[in-house]
């Protein structure tokens, strides 16, 4: 797996210089300092001076250990560096599995942006999320604006980002969309085994067909996809306490924060983007599929309007 | 700290009822509670629960992997819970492949173990997961059965082995756990006597009126209405409605004679056991 050969990536708008080859990240720029770096090394059981222990995690300020049995430990230093241990006979596409999900999660924390659990577009450099918990339909919804023509910018890990004015910006993520089976399916998009995330999960990659670089893209909307019993499809415009609730459930990984010691500037950067951006709910009924209608007002409401 | 309380019974054995009930005791509202905000707000297959605990991605993790997992978030959900969080469980009583029970036995302050006669079950059933009464009935004879497998478009639920009907109520009989078994029959024909042996089980003060309430704004009725009304996020989404009929010897007038006998073959003993024959 690794040869001490560097690889050069860019991912949330950061250079990666990875020992380890990741073809789902887009090709970074080699003349440029790296943000983050990603190692090989071998490492402890335990993290030193943990403050916190979890399920499989471990946290002190300033570090995020990530334990998973038979595949590999991970080490987030600073937000700078990320360390690999790979179990003997681990499956690659196991340990990248972890790598874009929990590990960039922390990573995201440490490096002080604000990471939402959000698929997110791109429309006239304007960036559109989509939040919801699992299963509520993210990555349905950005790989169907993709086919509208729509680029997409990320399909579950949306780090957002205040610049010097305090603008909420987000970055283009992973050059991959994770989509279910039976979304591929319903969205008529062609997969094979060789996609598959994992052996034994009907989720398959299927690629974000453009290209960004760089480029940090102001937040306008987000909308929280939410499932429902009933048949008919609702948009309500979010305010006030409801809004701030509803963002902060979205967050990435928000059991890391306290131990990570950054509790006071987490809540500084949810209040900033709270002043800058429409949260609209989108109650969808579960059994019949409005998928097309509910596109079609999403653009014709918020994002061409 | 033994705090974690376990409403647990085979699907369609009347949990929800229960459900409502306890949110209607303990939420002491003047209207019936919205069953969509209903107590306990956890319920044991819950995704976002081992997403919670973990930081891990739920939804990347295989079928064992989810399972294995699971006693340790309960243990950690015991340890965050300041009182007696109440957990839904459809799963039988048994262990991972890593040897733990699916619940902890550490973290365990009580189990209501609801049962209902199985006949019954078969229609109630059938309806909720759109499939056939002759495939009801193998699935309930079946200790490989599991519910909430390969779902479709909501991924939001693990999956739960539940065994044959027979083992499943034979697992949690034999748990060793401090566990109180109500009969769903019981809680339909004996209510005041059914629910208030269920409230002094748990430790609870309530007084009588206050049961008779909870009991009222539980009525099978009310929980219908509001399903029309609102819509019920537990609903099967290949199911037309989730409150079908909520009765008590249902079965006897949907099954065929053939079918009855079946059921009657494939769970006699535990059907025996349980008072059902």
């Amino acid at each position: 797996m690794t040869n001490h050969k560097r690889y050069y990536y860019q991912v949330f708008g950061w250079n990666i210089a990875s020992e380890i080859e990741l073809q789902e990240l887009w090709h970074g720029d080699e003349t440029k300092a790296a943000d983050i770096v990603i190692k090989e090394n071998s490492l402890p059981h335990n993290l030193e001076g943990a403050v916190k222990k979890g399920i499989g995690f471990q946290i002190k300020p300033g570090h995020y250990f990530l334990h998973i049995e038979d595949v590999a430990k991970y080490h987030v230093i600073e937000g700078k560096e990320i360390h690999i241990d790979q179990y003997s006979g681990a499956n690659l596409n196991e340990i990248k599995v972890y790598l874009y999900a929990s590990v960039f999660g922390g990573l995201c924390h440490l490096r002080n942006v604000l990471p939402m659990h959000a698929g997110a577009i791109m429309h006239q450099n304007n960036s559109y999320l989509f939040t919801g918990n699992t299963g509520a339909g993210k990555s349905t919804t950005v790989a169907k604006l993709q086919q509208k023509g729509y680029t997409v910018l990320t399909d579950d890990l949306a780090p957002i980002r205040f610049n010097s004015s305090g603008l909420a910006t987000i970055s283009q993520g992973i050059s991959r969309i994770k989509l279910w089976e039976d979304a591929l399916e319903r969205i008529n998009i062609p997969y094979s085994e060789e996609d598959q995330i994992r052996t034994e999960i009907k989720k398959y990659h299927t690629p974000i067909e453009k290209c960004l670089g760089g480029s940090n893209f102001p937040v306008r909307v987000i909308f929280v996809l939410e499932p429902y019993s009933k048949a008919e499809l609702t948009f309500r415009e979010l305010m006030g306490k409801e809004k701030a609730i509803t963002i902060a459930k979205h967050i990435y990984r928000t059991q890391l924060i306290g131990a990570l010691g950054l509790k006071e500037a987490h809540f500084e950067k949810v209040s900033h983007l709270l002043q800058q951006v429409r949260v609209i709910k989108i109650s969808q009924p579960r059994k019949v599929n409005k998928l097309d209608e509910f596109i079609e007002r999403i653009e014709e409401e918020y994002i061409k309007s | 700290m033994k705090n974690l309380i376990w409403l647990a019974s085979y699907p369609k054995s009347g949990n929800t009822w229960l459900r409502a009930f306890l949110s209607n005791l303990t939420y002491e509202t003047n209207e019936p509670v919205n069953i969509n905000k209903m107590t306990p707000k956890y319920r044991a297959n819950d995704k976002m629960l081992i997403e919670k605990f973990t930081n891990l991605e739920p939804s990347e993790l295989t079928e064992i992997e989810l399972f294995n997992l699971r006693p340790k978030v309960y243990a950690e959900l015991s340890k965050v819970s300041p009182n007696y969080p109440f957990i839904k469980i459809h799963d039988a009583y048994q262990k991972t492949v890593k040897g733990d029970f699916i619940i902890p036995t550490a973290q365990t302050h009580a189990v209501i173990y609801i049962v209902r006669n199985p006949i019954d079950i078969v229609g109630s059933l059938a309806h909720h997961q759109n499939i056939s009464y002759d495939e009801t009935i193998k699935f309930m004879a079946n200790d490989k059965a599991t519910i909430n497998q390969n779902s479709t478009y909501y991924h939001r639920l693990a999956p739960e082995l539940l065994l044959s009907w027979s083992n499943h109520v034979k697992s949690w009989m034999n748990s060793g756990l401090n566990l109180l078994l109500i009969k769903y029959e019981d809680m339909h024909h004996k209510p005041v006597k059914t629910f208030t042996k269920i409230v002094e089980f748990l430790g609870f003060d309530y007084s009588e009126n206050q049961i008779k309430r909870a009991i009222d704004f539980s009525d099978f009725k009310v929980l219908k209405n509001q399903e029309q009304q609102t819509g019920f996020i537990d609903k099967n989404m290949n199911s037309p409605n989730f409150f079908r009929k909520g009765q008590v010897n249902s079965g006897i007038k949907e099954l065929s004679q053939k079918q009855i006998e079946e059921v009657r073959r494939d769970h006699h003993i535990m059907m025996e056991q349980m008072g059902y024959l």
